[in-house]
């Protein structure tokens, strides 16, 4: 709970823009609650590799998944239904 | 130039499975590219041991770097044959498997020669792309397909504008199928320190303990697994009975694993291991999308499930609406009566 209204400087000017900064007074009190930010610059970054254009892999399309319902066989718990597909695959030789 | 590359992962002169697999399919795509395939393998005493494991698959040129140090696998090293020979050779794609060293040596590579890599695919097909910004069209780019956001969309991934283009893909994903057998290759053996630096190799390991599989779930033609709606682990034993019936092997979902019903080893799934056997046998398993992306190949699925709405009937071959306490053992007697 220490870090609770800890802030970066940019979150600060969000904030800031559309009113009053909250518990203001804190940020001056408690400095360990000013979060320092880094810019690519900072760490000598290559900008031309941050971010979506940045990135050597590209998503080319994005499909939802829906599975093609098969046509299937239903069968009971019964002895004759669990026998029966037995037969049937030791009979096409599926198992066995 | 411009070649399909497959980095070929070995244990001792012993090529693994996952990158037979993958030199099938990159025998395809250069195929369909029409260029070569070529093969790269490093480890110590290798010489002489590998290429009948490897040339048969399809491969053109076979880059062996043998010695010292390259066994057992340490990154710097194989980074270095990697970047260092592609930097020389540039190759248009390079696959590996999605093992233990392949997710390891896989991103070294790529973010060394800032390449781009897209992890656990699940296919990979060639065909074009047109960058909607710019308007600039791409022909013969590698189409990286691969589920995400949990498995409920499926992503196609491409790269561009760098090379080489950069995939890892899971044992059991692709087929293996050997091409011929005295396929013409041209093995070159590399001089290693043009390669790798001697300060590559700062790490040395002095020991190794290697636990032997309990089970061959990948390689198993019947698979018989077990899902949250087993109930217990005990009830797993009923799983475990039939398989030794059928010769069989036991798998179980991530659910049943979570709830210790199962191994871990066992797991199929997205986060477990892919499988495509003839049979595959769902006891209790709902069907979530997850666990359906590692098995969803089958030749033949048979779900046992006492709720007829479980998203695997949709996919399943044989549906059968009953608990497994009642249908497990009806298969064992059955299966003891009926067979020779």
């Amino acid at each position: 709970m220490k870090y609770k209204r800890a802030l970066g400087g940019l979150e600060k000017g969000e904030i800031t823009k559309q009113g009053e900064l909250p518990y203001a007074d804190l940020y001056n009190e408690r400095e360990y609650l000013n979060l320092k930010e880094w810019s690519v610059a900072d760490i000598d970054g290559d900008v031309q590799q941050c971010g979506l254009n940045g990135s050597p892999t590209k998503v080319k399309t994005v499909q939802n998944i829906s599975f093609q319902a098969k046509e299937s066989q239903t069968l009971t718990g019964s002895d004759a239904d669990i026998e029966g597909l037995i037969v049937e695959l030791l009979a096409n030789h599926t198992i066995g | 130039m411009n070649n399909v590359y497959v980095y070929c992962e070995i244990e001792g002169t012993t090529v693994a499975q996952v990158s037979q697999e993958l030199l099938t399919k990159g025998r395809k795509l250069a195929n369909q590219l029409g260029v070569q395939l070529e093969a790269v393998v490093a480890g110590t005493g290798i010489t002489g041991k590998v290429e009948k494991q490897i040339v048969p698959f399809g491969v053109d040129v076979l880059h062996i770097f043998d010695a010292e140090g390259l066994f057992p696998y340490t990154s710097l090293p194989h980074t270095s044959i990697l970047v260092n020979l592609f930097k020389q050779e540039k190759p248009q794609i390079c696959l590996m498997g999605a093992t233990v060293i392949g997710r390891d040596l896989g991103p070294r590579v790529s973010s060394a020669l800032t390449s781009g890599l897209t992890a656990d695919c699940t296919s990979l097909e060639i065909g074009g792309h047109t960058d909607a910004k710019t308007g600039t069209v791409y022909e013969n780019l590698l189409y990286q397909i691969r589920p995400a956001f949990g498995g409920n969309i499926i992503a196609t991934i491409v790269n561009p504008e760098h090379r080489p283009q950069m995939a890892t893909v899971r044992q059991g994903v692709m087929k293996m199928e050997v091409l011929d057998e005295n396929y013409n290759c041209k093995v070159v053996v590399e001089d290693v320190a043009k390669y790798v630096p001697a300060t590559d190799y700062v790490v040395k390991v002095l020991d190794r303990h290697i636990e032997k599989a309990k089970h061959n779930l990948t390689g198993s033609s019947i698979v018989i697994a077990g899902g949250f709606g087993m109930g217990s682990r005990e009830n797993f034993d009923m799983l475990f009975e039939l398989a030794k019936e059928l010769h069989a092997e036991v798998g179980a979902s991530r659910a049943a694993v979570d709830a210790g019903f199962c191994d871990h080893d066992r797991q199929i799934g997205q986060t477990g291991v892919t499988v495509h056997p003839k049979v595959y046998i769902a006891c209790g398993i709902s069907g979530q999308i997850q666990h359906i992306a590692g098995m969803q190949e089958s030749k033949i699925i048979i779900s046992v499930n006492n709720d007829p709405n479980a998203p695997i009937n949709a996919i399943a071959d044989y549906v059968i609406t009953g608990t497994v306490e009642e249908v497990i053992p009806k298969m064992i007697k059955y299966y003891k009566q009926n067979s020779k």
